[in-house]
């Protein structure tokens, strides 16, 4: 009976540790292909993604219709406040109605997606930094629409956010900025001329810095850092964000710069994909 | 229930835990150590249903780990069905009434989960040791506490009891 039972353990692990070394190899040979692992696709597609674009929702829900709800005994005390300011409010809405048609024209042509030269498409963040091996978020958005593995990935005030790392046909994995495996060239506007150039990486703890700056760069604190449009897989001129402070490594001759991030990357609900960035490797 | 449902159950809670890492663990992040919860309930759950389901239940919480995170898709996937398998041995020798054996079970699994994944994949793993000693120390925290409620819950929903017959099995 003991034996049997024992037979039966190792046989079970012996075909899953099989059928994992299978479908590592397909993954991996997808990998190398440039092309989407077919079986892991359809699993994230059907299994995984359609529940994270639900949980997103039922998450804005709550924040919309329950938090306010949970705030407790203050809640009335607030709400006898707000009447008291809905009449002093009522007079001024006349006037803001009519500020508000023109409102939303302006807005609408100085909207970042307007203003950009590129075409772009609007993603969810469906599950932001779900593991601690590495700073990625899945968007809900795929091969289905256009997104390719190096596509570029910026926030909603048009500073990067990373690049796709991963795309099956109805969601994509999004490798951040802040990733130690990350990096993107960089120039610093630095007041001169011609700004030095840098490489920008992370460190895998949310900090971003710039590296291999040359050692009589004059910088300071504010000086704006995009990418450098070196490397040819990121655009040029898309904000990374600003230096906080800089370090000379005088042995070899070159600064080092800690950025303060333009983009917001722990609190990314929605972000735009490039759609026009040629899929290229590196 | 029959071994086939308790079987069924732990691998809804895994997949229900595979969707709320990705909208609950950053949330829930100190200092950027976060839990990870298809390994608790994996862990857990294994423990109760013995080495041979657990080595499956291993098998499905690796891969959605893996298409959690692509890179690591081997390391992440092997790791789980080692704590699978890991965790349901363990049940087979301790004393699964005790709430503290779950407690210990999640740490141990979850410290040879990570130690492998390191081992197997140390370029995405470990950048900096000292900073993925950091964040080892708090999911081994972090998941042993969330050991006990998911016992618990597991435990309200009578995985791993098995209704004996006063005849005895005939």
């Amino acid at each position: 009976m003991r034996l049997e039972r024992d037979n039966r353990r190792g046989g079970s692990l012996l075909l899953a540790l099989v059928l994992c070394s299978l479908l590592t190899a397909l993954h991996a040979r997808a990998g190398r292909m440039g092309r989407t692992d077919p079986f892991s696709g359809l699993l994230r597609d059907c299994g995984l993604a359609p529940a994270q674009v639900a949980a997103a929702h039922l998450g804005e829900w709550w924040h919309g219709q329950i938090g306010p709800l949970l705030a407790g005994p203050g809640l009335a005390r607030r709400n006898a406040e707000l009447q008291v300011q809905v009449l002093a409010l009522t007079a001024q809405n006349k006037e803001l109605f009519s500020q508000k048609a023109e409102n939303i024209r302006l807005r609408g042509l100085l909207s970042f997606e307007q203003r950009s030269p590129r075409s772009l498409l609007a993603a969810q963040v469906i599950a932001l930094k779900p593991s601690t091996l590495s700073d990625t978020l899945t968007l809900n958005r795929g091969s289905a629409s256009g997104i390719h593995p190096h596509s570029i990935v910026l926030a909603p005030n048009g500073a990067l956010v990373g690049q796709v790392l991963d795309v099956s046909s109805g969601s994509c994995d999004v490798l951040l900025l802040t990733d130690a495996l990350s990096s993107v060239g960089a120039l610093v506007h630095n007041h001169a001329p011609r700004g030095p150039f840098g490489l920008c990486q992370g460190d895998g703890a949310g900090h971003l810095k710039v590296i291999y700056l040359a050692s009589d760069a004059r910088l300071l604190p504010g000086d704006a850092v995009t990418t450098s449009g070196l490397g040819g897989v990121f655009p040029k001129d898309i904000p990374i964000g600003a230096v906080d402070t800089s370090a000379l490594d005088k042995a070899r001759s070159l600064q080092t710069a800690i950025l303060r991030p333009s983009a917001d990357f722990n609190h990314l609900e929605e972000v735009f994909v490039l759609q026009d960035a040629a899929p290229a490797g590196g | 229930m029959n071994p086939v449902r308790h079987f069924l159950v732990v691998a809804l809670l895994i997949w229900l835990a595979a969707v709320g890492q990705g909208r609950l663990a950053h949330a829930m992040s100190i200092g950027g150590a976060q839990p990870d919860l298809p390994l608790v309930v994996l862990t857990c759950g294994a423990v109760l249903v013995g080495q041979a389901s657990g080595i499956w239940l291993g098998f499905w919480a690796g891969l959605l780990s893996a298409i959690s995170f692509p890179p690591a898709y081997g390391s992440l996937f092997f790791s789980r069905i080692a704590a699978g398998a890991f965790s349901g041995f363990l049940g087979r020798s301790l004393t699964r009434d005790n709430l503290l054996v779950p407690l210990l079970v999640t740490f141990v699994s979850t410290l040879l989960a990570e130690l492998l994944t390191a081992l197997l994949a140390p370029g995405y793993a470990v950048h900096h040791l000292r900073h993925w000693s950091f964040l080892l120390v708090g999911k081994l925290l972090y998941n042993s506490l969330l050991a006990i409620p998911t016992a618990l819950l597991l435990r309200w929903l009578r995985v791993g009891v098995i209704a004996e017959s006063p005849f005895g099995n005939t």
